[in-house]
């Protein structure tokens, strides 16, 4: 093994792969695919929100009240019209959820036992948000009247008993979908850019000429670390692009680096079962699929069966070590068995890899 | 050239039952240009693969310059180079990148690389991505690649196939130029008289078995016939063979009466040679 002869070649792939569109494809697509689930989905559910249109001809507490009945549920905001025509122009503009005209002295009539007339416009459809409001309104207006709530209604938000809502709560919506990215950046990079790679030099025959001085071990080694370099730069601009931080970066780039090492010897083995970079590339993805595939539903609940293969497999361990990566406190936890996992393949696969190059050589 | 660069010693490769090379044994001095000629399928392509070490003997064994092929393949790479029939070349890469990156494998330095591009006409070209070469400039850019470690043994595979005349002649200059300065050449081409006309020795290969080997003039002498074509002044065309006495007295009559226009000496060429010997053309 010759370091000078590794670096040469690793510069020149570097440089050259990057200039084939299929190893460019393969960079890319995960990175745009981050960037999109980064857009879809939010890390924690929006609370709905609802903007009231009213007048009052007069002081109210009316408004107060349905803000404190309605709580954190609904994100209120109030806007005052100067007329009750302007309500409900307000409403027929759709620039309110709900519509309310309070006639004068309304709280001293409340409170005397009076029943004043109080105007509320919702829209002609159905509107959870103004639906909300509206159904606030008659608990504020008792309130206001000093009455006695019939029953103390004690809320407790609780979670829900499915595993996929709890590790979305957990890690997030968005941050989830984001690591399923960069996992699929991974096994596209390790799968199919450093297979085209390797194959493409077979198939031109400039292989031949690079053995002429070169060894096997030096080349394969030489691809192995291009396909390394992409993936640690291609993570860190997703990462970067849809400002993920993992909290525990340390065990995030170890389980990154464990997947990528592992998954780019599988690739190198692929590479020489295939007798064109075209051909690599047209069905690389039908064998990366059922790789990848299993750390996606990696928390999510599915058969017992099929949970206890995805346990064997590399990515869904590292899937796992990386949902931990994101949280202070872990929701898999034994991430030393996770790393076992991923080495017990990672050394099945450059055990092959060893033995073809010392068939390929002698 | 009296000290053997190549020694090749009973070598057999065999793929199953195959044998794609048979016990072949031969040497090539230091500054000699030998030629490897034979059909499609006869073993050249084989030899060269195992004396450049890429692909392992079943028995037998091959020195370059002393070193084993098989157990000291390291201290020989540094000091062989081939050039491939194929051009098996970064299409992606200009041609300077090209060089500089095999400049780098072999620990040469980067002012070889302008030299060699200068040596083979591509100076202009050399920053040109290669996949706008024509054929001849790849070609004349896989002798520069070969020649980047200033090769001690230089493999030439089908050197000219594909070439134009001018290129052709070029490229057996520079191989001519390459072995008078001490350069060892191992060349194989379907071309007799490019053969004929560079080689000092050469081997045909038939069926993995080397079925002759000499200098080109001793092999025509011994395989070619020795003929001459008399011109008679009635327009005939006669064939006389030089070793037979009844043409000699043909000869001699025509002589006598003055009937002999014009008389021209019919050497064999090698291609007569390799008929004779693998019993069809190449």
């Amino acid at each position: 093994m010759y370091p000078r002869m590794i670096q040469s070649i690793f510069k020149k792939d570097l440089k050259d792969a990057i200039r084939d569109s299929r190893v460019l494809v393969a960079i890319l697509v995960p990175i745009a695919i981050g960037v999109l689930y980064n857009f879809m989905f939010n890390d924690t559910t929006p609370t709905p929100s609802a903007t009231v249109a009213w007048h009052a001809d007069g002081a109210t507490r009316l408004l107060d009240m349905i803000q404190t009945v309605s709580g954190d549920s609904v994100k209120l905001t109030f806007d005052q019209q100067p007329s009750a025509d302007d309500v409900r122009t307000t409403m027929e503009d759709k620039d309110a959820d709900i519509g309310i005209v309070v006639p004068a002295n309304f709280d001293a009539q409340v409170a005397q036992g009076a029943t004043p007339q109080l105007t509320v416009f919702l829209p002609k459809t159905s509107n959870f948000a103004g639906n909300y409001v509206a159904a606030a309104i008659d608990p504020a207006i008792r309130s206001l009247a000093g009455q006695q709530d019939p029953a103390r209604i004690e809320i407790s938000r609780v979670s829900s008993d499915t595993a996929s809502d709890a590790i979305f709560d957990q890690v997030g919506l968005r941050r989830y979908f984001v690591l399923f990215a960069v996992i699929l950046e991974i096994g596209m990079i390790a799968m199919l850019a450093v297979p085209i790679i390797l194959t493409e030099e077979v198939e031109k025959r400039t292989m031949e000429a690079l053995v002429l001085v070169a060894s096997y071990v030096d080349i394969v080694i030489a691809k192995a670390l291009v396909g390394l370099a992409y993936i640690v730069v291609a993570v860190a601009l997703l990462l970067g692009v849809t400002r993920v931080v993992p909290e525990r970066i340390v065990l995030f780039v170890l389980a990154a680096l464990a997947l990528g090492i592992t998954m780019i010897g599988f690739g190198l083995l692929l590479g020489g079962l295939f007798k064109s970079a075209n051909q690599l590339n047209t069905w690389g993805g039908v064998v990366l699929l059922p790789v990848v595939a299993p750390a996606f539903v990696v928390g999510l609940p599915i058969p017992g069966w099929l949970q206890t293969i995805f346990d064997f497999l590399p990515t869904s361990q590292a899937a796992r070590v990386m949902i931990d990566s994101m949280m202070n406190a872990s929701y898999f936890g034994q991430a030393w068995l996770s790393f076992i996992v991923i080495i017990i393949w990672a050394l099945a696969a450059y055990a092959l890899l060893v033995y073809r190059l010392a068939r390929r050589t002698t | 050239m009296s000290v053997p660069m190549i020694e090749v010693e009973h070598l057999v490769k065999q793929y199953g039952d195959v044998h794609a090379v048979n016990d072949i044994s031969f040497t090539v001095a230091e500054g000699e240009i030998f030629g490897l000629l034979g059909h499609n399928g006869a073993g050249k392509t084989t030899t060269i693969r195992m004396l450049t070490g890429r692909t392992l003997p079943t028995s037998g064994s091959a020195r370059i310059a002393g070193y084993d092929v098989v157990s000291q393949l390291d201290l020989i790479k540094p000091l062989i180079n081939l050039v491939f029939e194929e051009p098996n070349l970064y299409e992606r890469l200009s041609g300077r990148e090209n060089l500089r990156f095999f400049a780098e494998l072999y620990d040469v330095d980067a002012k070889r690389v302008d030299e060699l591009l200068r040596m083979v006409d591509l100076t202009e070209a050399a920053d040109r991505k290669l996949k706008t070469y024509s054929s001849g400039m790849k070609q004349r850019l896989l002798v520069a690649r070969a020649l980047v470690n200033d090769p001690r043994v230089l493999f030439l595979d089908e050197p000219t196939r594909g070439l134009d005349p001018a290129s052709a002649r070029e490229l057996r200059d520079l191989v001519a130029g390459l072995s008078d300065k001490g350069t060892t050449v191992f060349i194989t081409t379907h071309y007799m008289e490019e053969a004929d006309e560079l080689c000092d020795r050469v081997a045909f290969l038939s069926h993995g078995e080397i079925v002759a080997l000499n200098a080109p003039r001793e092999l025509k002498l011994r395989y070619g016939q020795r003929t001459a074509l008399v011109l008679l002044r009635d327009r005939r065309e006669e064939t006389i063979r030089l070793d037979n006495p009844a043409d000699a007295v043909r000869l001699e009559q025509w002589m006598e009466q003055d009937d002999v226009l014009t008389l021209h000496s019919q050497e064999g060429t090698l291609e007569d040679v390799f008929i004779e010997l693998a019993g069809r053309p190449l």
